[in-house]
């Protein structure tokens, strides 16, 4: 029963997806690598918000940060995740004209592309862009596994199963559906979210017996925890997330790309308001009904915390509801993975096929011009597949590669994306090492430096910036190319 | 009369549909309002225009930071109550959200203003 409504909530997705885009590329009179990985420039302010929201938020954001505020953190944990309060406005305000400016005089539908105009480096493009694939099919490896273990332990169905369902579905309406199929199923499942975290806030504040219930249950549950900011966390561990999960997100470039998509500087102001209330309650409201949940169970005999959430639903609502609820966190995994996907398809066709092995010759343009519109859902399709039986058995390297995939993201676009913005010493020397080096630090540093808890993507993130400008000013005597500073400032 | 930009030539197939007396006249009005409004800005202003936005955001986004923490370890053990959640928390937490939502507001109103961008060449 509930498999079959998941099933039909798939499929309806799809369906919306791949119509749209169909319906989309009728409008535009864009080439069709435009269309494909960008959706012709044409979302709106709402499609625009819930893109950004839906990517940003992951299956982190409903199962494990929840999940860990109501088993051990208490209101800390709430806490932490306000810091993503700002998040959509702080990216689109700080990002999305300049991004849009930029990528309409040049063409551009990727973040690497941004970066190829902006310091026309070719080490660069190919280190960043190799980089972002690699750590985008360790995070598309999470996020299966997370989708597929949700709906392993709603219906009970073979894990495997599970996984091939859910990837096929999410696979087979970006591949055919591009861009436009992932912005409008985003904002679907935006909608889903949003209704999941009010349905889940309203029972546990049933279930707890309001506020004076819940603090009571607290107390018994999580004494001394509860209440105390720094009982768990240091002080240092606690500011630093306002690096990784704060300003640290104008370096994703799931999130930025969208900067590059959006119709104009009305729908640019719509989602930053849109985005701004969207996040606040999704995001905040899920860990605070999470952490007042804690109240609800005095020792619940659960493996990991991960599981902690889909007990407590289970436990509190009707079934039907329930059915709904868990819709919200695989809605949550399906809009963060169609994101990485389209966005790792158009890094190999786009940014590594047609820059570096068609070039300028005339006859291959001309070729690929031809076959880009077949090549762009095969990669896409072939990619998923891969990634789908990477996840059945992961190879040692993706479990490196995810602890550092949100991290190291950020270090490696941070400074060459925001420095390049407003700085005209931003040459590609400085690009290319403070990029370089500030990956290197971070992981150097996740082993080695422990100074009063601080995550090491803040020093990652220093010494980047720190190599940006020293190296910017050491090279950036001369200036920039005057095509450079035409299609940039 | 200029041209319509590219972005309003969907008004004009529109126009062209709906031929019902005064609506078009009403709808026209409406179009080349939205036309005229959005400023016509050099590039030099537009990235001056950027800059300044981008100020603004970051001062906001600085804002929230500012009070998320101050309030939070000020008020942390303190024993308060708030909302019926420790103070320290409700405080924190809810400002952040209420000062975020009042500084887009202020942003968009006050800073934030409407361009165009340059069009992309049609291929």
């Amino acid at each position: 029963m509930i498999l079959s409504i998941l099933i039909i909530y798939l499929l309806l997705n799809a369906i919306i997806g791949i119509w749209y885009n169909r319906k989309k590329s009728r409008e535009s009179s864009l080439n069709i690598e435009k269309k494909y990985y960008i959706g012709g420039r044409s979302m709106n302010g709402l499609l625009l918000a819930m893109t950004t929201m839906a990517t940003y938020t992951s299956v982190s954001s409903f199962v494990s940060g929840p999940g860990a505020a109501g088993m051990t953190f208490g209101y800390a944990q709430v806490w932490i995740a306000a810091v993503q309060v700002p998040v959509t406005f702080f990216i689109l305000g700080v990002l999305g004209n300049k991004l849009a400016l930029v990528s309409r005089r040049t063409g551009s539908v990727t973040v690497a592309g941004y970066l190829k105009a902006r310091y026309k480096s070719d080490v660069l493009v190919i280190v960043t862009s190799l980089l972002m694939v690699a750590f985008f099919i360790a995070q598309m490896i999470s996020q299966f596994t997370g989708g597929a273990t949700l709906i392993q332990s709603i219906t009970g169905l073979d894990y495997k199963y599970s996984l091939f369902i859910f990837a096929a579905v999410v696979i087979i309406y970006t591949a055919f559906g591009g861009f436009s199929a992932v912005a409008i199923t985003d904002a679907i499942q935006g909608f889903i979210m949003c209704i999941g975290t009010f349905l889940f806030l309203f029972f546990v504040l049933h279930a707890g017996g309001g506020l004076s219930g819940i603090d009571a249950g607290l107390q018994q549950n999580l004494p001394g925890v509860y209440d105390n900011l720094i009982a768990k966390y240091k002080p240092g561990t606690l500011l630093s997330f306002w690096i990784l999960v704060g300003f640290g997100v104008l370096g994703l470039p799931q999130t930025a790309v969208r900067s590059m998509g959006f119709k104009d500087t009305r729908s640019l102001h719509s989602a930053m308001w849109i985005g701004a209330i969207t996040c606040s309650f999704v995001v905040v409201g899920m860990h605070l009904a999470g952490a007042w949940a804690g109240a609800l169970v005095d020792k619940a005999n659960l493996p990991t915390s991960d599981y902690f959430i889909p007990y407590i639903v289970q436990r509190i609502m009707p079934k039907p509801l329930a059915g709904l609820f868990l819709a919200a966190p695989m809605a949550a995994v399906m809009s963060t993975v169609d994101s990485l996907l389209i966005l790792a398809s158009a890094a190999i066709v786009k940014d590594l096929w047609r820059t570096y092995v068609v070039k300028d010759d005339p006859v291959k343009i001309a070729k690929y011009n031809k076959s880009v519109a077949v090549i762009s859902p095969v990669v896409t399709l072939l990619f998923g597949i891969l990634v789908t039986f990477l996840t059945l058995d992961p190879p040692d390297i993706i479990f490196f590669l995810n602890m550092f995939a949100f991290g190291g993201l950020e270090c490696t676009f941070f400074w060459p994306l925001v420095g390049g913005l407003f700085w005209k010493k931003g040459t590609k020397q400085a690009a290319v090492v403070s990029s370089l080096g500030a990956a290197f630090t971070y992981i150097f540093c996740h082993y080695n430096v422990k100074i009063a808890g601080i995550n090491a993507v803040a020093w990652g993130l220093l010494v980047g910036g720190l190599l940006y400008f020293i190296v910017g000013r050491i090279t950036g005597k001369k200036g920039l190319d005057q095509d450079i500073l035409d299609n940039c400032f | 009369m200029k041209p319509l930009n590219s972005k309003y030539r969907w008004a004009e197939k529109v126009f062209k549909k709906i031929k019902i007396g005064k609506k078009v006249i009403y709808l026209k009005f409406l179009i080349w309002y939205s036309y005229f409004t959005m400023k016509k800005m050099t590039k030099e202003e537009k990235h001056q225009q950027c800059m300044r936005e981008i100020k603004g955001t970051l001062i906001v986004t600085v804002l929230c930071f500012l009070w998320h923490v101050a309030t939070a370890f000020i008020l942390n053990g303190k024993g308060l109550y708030f909302l019926g959640m420790p103070a320290w928390f409700s405080v924190s937490v809810f400002g952040t959200i209420v000062i975020a939502l009042v500084g887009v507001r202020y942003l968009l109103k006050h800073v934030f203003v409407d361009f165009e961008y340059d069009d992309e060449e049609e291929d």
